[in-house]
């Protein structure tokens, strides 16, 4: 098959070795802090290329944010490499053990009896998986590739990258410079349009992480279960943002008009549309209205701070969203420049096109719903989102929006941010996605958590009880050292 | 679609939040236990009826041990449901920033047949525990077993939510065309390949997937060593339940001296263990099935006989078994053996060892006997299993606090203790902000500028902490 050579290659790499001392996967995570570092300008020029992208997101969405995660990862990995030493068998409780074996015997058993294994060695250690595949997507096309790589690189696997072939420009900048910062024997770029990514995915890899649309998931890991590959599939969906009527207008407005329109609506975590009743959007559609001006002027096409849409298919698909509801805010487009102005659909049926989709473009549509039961029941009659959003001063509102829905992410009162935090795990449930990242997640997603249990060559005698020629005496002996007993529960009257 | 209406039963009671209250799956769980007390005598005549489990066998290994996961889970429930708050950067100092355990959903349990009761019983716990509704499929190869699960599981849980399918290869494959948010698939011998099966299936749905599958555990045994403990913690492991277990020892690797020293020792604790004739020991399990029986009869002309090497295909009874003198290339190499036949081959040197090792599928446990901890510290660092133990068999698993899962052809996923809880939930990030303090959220918003990214940048990055070289 395509790249079978080249997988072969890491392969070998890997069973040599090579990655798996700290200071190695230190030093390559070091140089791929040197490639931010060194590359920034052309990241910029790549970027504003493929998607008009305003160089202070990219510095925010795909450099800032790759180095806190590189500097975070740089500054655990030593603890999160260490075997983690786990809780032994012990018995619990004091006095007589009272025990009941096969209804014939009843047998006294001393609380003092030996422990099973308390003197040895239990642990988890973090294995490497082997060789990893890394898909990535085009819409934050270096952030979505090298977070999942750093993690790979710090549990200690070899790597093959696979960029995204829209986002032409930044490919290009991958596939030429990465491999001077990276091991080669270890680490490769592969640069692949669809029928080549089928090819390559027919390799047997240790673990593939695939970010992209549903569809390409489905194909992604019926392909990882010809080899039994684990995956982690971060895919996306349609982000319902509920707006209760109890809230600060304005805020909610500049909160949702940011996380809707930047990278030009082209963000898998992006609020997707709006559930609201019909006073609150009567409210909205000014305060959205104001701050979309705030942020781009009354002529967002001349603002330097709106990017646009990847390629002529995207944009075509996106603009014939526009063919149903009423338009309120925005609406123009521009094919040349592919520039579909920040735009907001009112009347919007739940049959109408733009909610069969994952918009993925600067449109904001709103449904409006009687109350926030309808908007769950709505919510929950679909498939489960990548992230959740819900606006509300109600604390109690908030609450039980997060306990009566399901989905990848949940963030109130705000919208993408959660997605900031190294510390929170990022990843879909159901048809957003499989698996988690980011921060530790990373790590631990690219390791594999082998149980190791060394035990002493002698102290027999501990193991007797386990042995035939099996006796009723002696199963009270080993039920002791083994058994986890229930604590007791008291209930004060 | 004949299991639709129960899929979408089970369903209708998860959307309806039945399961998420704390109280109710700690009754569920305690209805769990229940079982295991009540049809207790049940669960040892069912086994010993499928395959001549012995009593004390069945006792500790489908009673005992899941009592254990069940007072592990019901002890801990409560810790591992709370929300687990996490760290936070400048911007976010005054929200409330929080990991959220939520069910999957609607989870599909299917289990194999060679411990009946732990394999559906374990991973239903945690099932259960983590406030799933479950379809469980129990193995029809155990006949008894399977019937008992059917008839008397639904008596202890609730209806609404929890449902025993019995169900063929044909019918599994129709069940599986459904929609399931969680599958949760435990295997035997030919087990790869309905692995691949199984996934393929959920893939359709993207739903995530732990596979429990096995291998061939091999067993390194290196000069250095007790030989008579190691032939009795060998031969327990290997004859336990007449060899059909995931993680039992395998295949022996050794040098020829040690496989000499071996094979008497191995006699000894054959015989301290089942007497002169194993037949007549209470102790020794049989195959479960005339399939599997012939199948592993055949393994047998492998090697050289060293000990035992009778069948009775009337009791299915294989004899506690060793073979010396194996080749790579003898049946006995092929396949999980999964019988209580031992394959010892001879190597050089523990380089060899784990080059052989190396060069075949990953295996879901790797065992290593030595005195000298450096040779096994050596053995588990160069190379991969699902998991390891050193200078014993099978105990890794009886750990509730170990991850039990393999890598590779043996596996992906792990469980046991709070692992089944967290393979059963979804880890959902969660943030909560002010509906005020929007000047916190001034500098990200356009017009964009270089002092506002600056502010952000100080605000959010993470920095990379001094590194002090003391000379």
């Amino acid at each position: 098959s395509l790249h079978e050579g080249l997988v072969g290659r890491l392969r070998a790499a890997w069973l040599l070795g090579k990655t798996r001392p700290m200071e190695y996967r230190v030093a390559q995570l070091e140089a791929l802090g040197c490639f931010l570092e060194e590359k920034k300008q052309d990241i910029l020029e790549a970027t504003a290329l493929d998607m008009g992208k305003p160089p202070f997101e990219v510095e925010l969405s795909e450099i800032s944010i790759c180095r806190s995660e590189l500097n975070h990862m740089l500054n655990n990995l030593g603890t999160w490499m260490k075997d983690e030493h786990v809780e032994k068998n012990w018995v619990r409780g004091r006095g007589w053990l009272r025990d009941i074996w096969d209804g014939k015997h009843m047998s006294l058993t001393p609380s003092f009896t030996p422990q099973a294994t308390q003197l040895d060695s239990a642990f988890i250690r973090k294995d490497p998986y082997g060789v990893v595949l890394i898909i990535g997507p085009w819409n934050y096309p270096i952030n979505l590739l090298l977070v999942p790589l750093m993690g790979a690189i710090a549990a200690g696997n070899c790597v093959v990258i696979k960029p995204s072939e829209i986002s032409r420009n930044v490919e290009r900048l991958v596939a030429e410079m990465l491999p001077r910062y990276l091991d080669k024997d270890c680490f490769a770029v592969v640069t692949a349009g669809v029928e080549e990514t089928t090819r390559l995915l027919e390799n047997k890899f240790d673990y593939i992480f695939f970010t992209g649309s549903p569809s390409v998931g489905r194909i992604v890991m019926a392909a990882a279960a010809k080899h039994l590959t684990p995956v982690t599939l971060e895919l996306g969906g349609k982000n319902p943002c509920y707006v209760s009527d109890n809230c600060n207008v304005q805020n909610v407005a500049r909160r949702v008009a940011w996380g809707r329109f930047f990278n030009a609506g082209q963000t898998c975590v992006a609020p997707d549309y709006v559930l609201c009743s019909l006073e609150m959007q009567e409210k909205l559609l000014p305060a959205l209205r104001e701050a979309i001006t705030e942020f781009y002027g009354s002529n967002p096409q001349e603002s330097p701070d709106f990017a646009r849409i990847v390629g002529d298919k995207q944009f075509q698909r996106v603009q014939a969203l526009l063919s149903r509801g009423t338009v309120a805010i925005g609406g123009q487009t521009d094919a040349e420049t592919r520039y579909v102005a920040p735009t907001v659909l009112v009347d919007v049926q739940h049959d109408d096109p733009i909610m069969q989709e994952e918009i993925f473009g600067p449109i904001l549509p709103i449904l409006t719903v009687a109350s926030v039961d309808n908007a769950i029941a709505f919510i929950n009659a679909r498939e489960r989102p990548l992230a959740l959003y819900v606006f509300s001063s109600c604390k109690k509102v908030v609450n039980q929006v997060l306990e009566r829905t399901s989905s990848g992410g949940f963030c109130a009162n705000d919208t993408i941010m959660h997605m900031t935090l190294t510390s929170l795990p990022f990843g879909g449930i159901g048809q957003s996605g499989l698996g988690r990242y980011h921060g530790r997640s990373s790590f631990e997603t690219f390791s594999h958590a082998r149980s190791a249990l060394l035990r002493g060559a002698g102290r027999e005698a501990l193991n007797t009880p386990r042995y035939p020629p099996y006796a009723a005496r002696r199963l009270p002996l080993l039920r002791a050292t083994t058994e986890t007993k229930r604590r007791a529960t008291c209930t004060i009257l | 679609n004949p299991y639709a209406g129960l899929v979408g039963h089970l369903r209708a009671a998860w959307l309806s939040g039945k399961t998420r209250p704390m109280e109710y799956r700690m009754a569920q769980l305690e209805a769990l236990g229940r079982f295991l007390d009540e049809k207790k005598q049940d669960i040892l005549e069912a086994t010993a009826l499928d395959m001549g489990k012995p009593s004390f066998e069945a006792y500790f290994s489908e009673i005992l041990l899941c009592k254990n996961e069940l007072n592990n889970t019901l002890n801990n429930l409560s810790h591992w449901m709370k929300d687990e708050h996490v760290c936070k950067n400048l911007v976010t100092q005054l929200d409330s920033a929080f990991i959220r355990k939520d069910p999957y959903g609607v989870v599909l349990i299917i289990a194999p047949w060679n411990y009946p009761i732990h394999l559906f019983l374990v991973p239903l716990i945690g099932a259960i525990a983590a406030g799933n509704c479950v379809i469980i499929k129990p193995s029809e190869i155990a006949k008894n077993t399977e019937k008992l699960i059917a008839e008397t599981l639904p008596c202890y849980l609730d209806s609404d939510c929890f449902a025993v399918v019995t169900a063929g290869v044909e019918e599994t494959t129709r069940l599986l065309e459904n929609k399931f948010d969680y599958i949760f698939f435990t295997g035997t011998s030919c087990s790869p390949s309905v692995g691949r099966i199984v996934m393929a299936a959920a893939a359709k749905h993207l739903t995530p997937v732990t596979l429990e599958l096995g291998g061939k555990n091999p067993c390194y045994v290196s000069d250095n060593c007790n030989v008579q403990n190691v032939a009795r913690r060998v031969a327990w492991g290997r004859f336990f339940n007449a060899g059909q277990t995931c993680v039992a020892p395998d295949y022996v690797l050794c040098s020829l001296e040690m496989q000499e020293k071996l094979l008497p020792a191995l006699r000894e604790a054959i015989t301290e263990f089942y007497g002169s004739n194993p037949q007549e020991s209470p102790d020794f399990g049989r195959i479960v099935g005339d399939k599997q029986f012939c199948r592993i009869r055949a393994l047998l002309c492998s090697g050289r006989v060293a000990i035992g090497g009778q069948t009775d295909e009337k009791e299915r009874y294989i004899a506690p078994t060793v073979l010396a003198d194996v080749q790579p290339s003898d049946p006995a190499m092929q396949e999980e053996i999964f019988g209580p036949i031992l394959p010892i081959v001879v190597v050089a040197n523990m380089d060899e060892a784990i080059d052989f090792i190396n060069a075949r599928p990953r295996p879901l446990v790797l065992y290593a006997f030595s005195c000298d901890s450096k040779v096994v510290n050596q053995v588990l660092e160069r190379t991969s299993s699902g998991g390891f133990c050193g200078n014993d068999t099978l105990m890794h698993v009886t750990l509730t606090s170990l991850p039990f899962g393999g890598i590779g052809n043996s596996g992906l996923g792990v469980y046991h203790g709070k692992f089944t809880f967290d393979t059963f939930t979804h880890h959902r990030g969660c943030l909560h902000r002010s509906m005020g303090l929007e000047a916190l959220n001034a500098p990200r918003y356009p017009p964009y500028s270089q002092q506002k990214l600056g502010m952000l940048t100080a605000a959010t990055e993470i920095k990379r902490r001094g590194m002090c070289t003391l000379l």
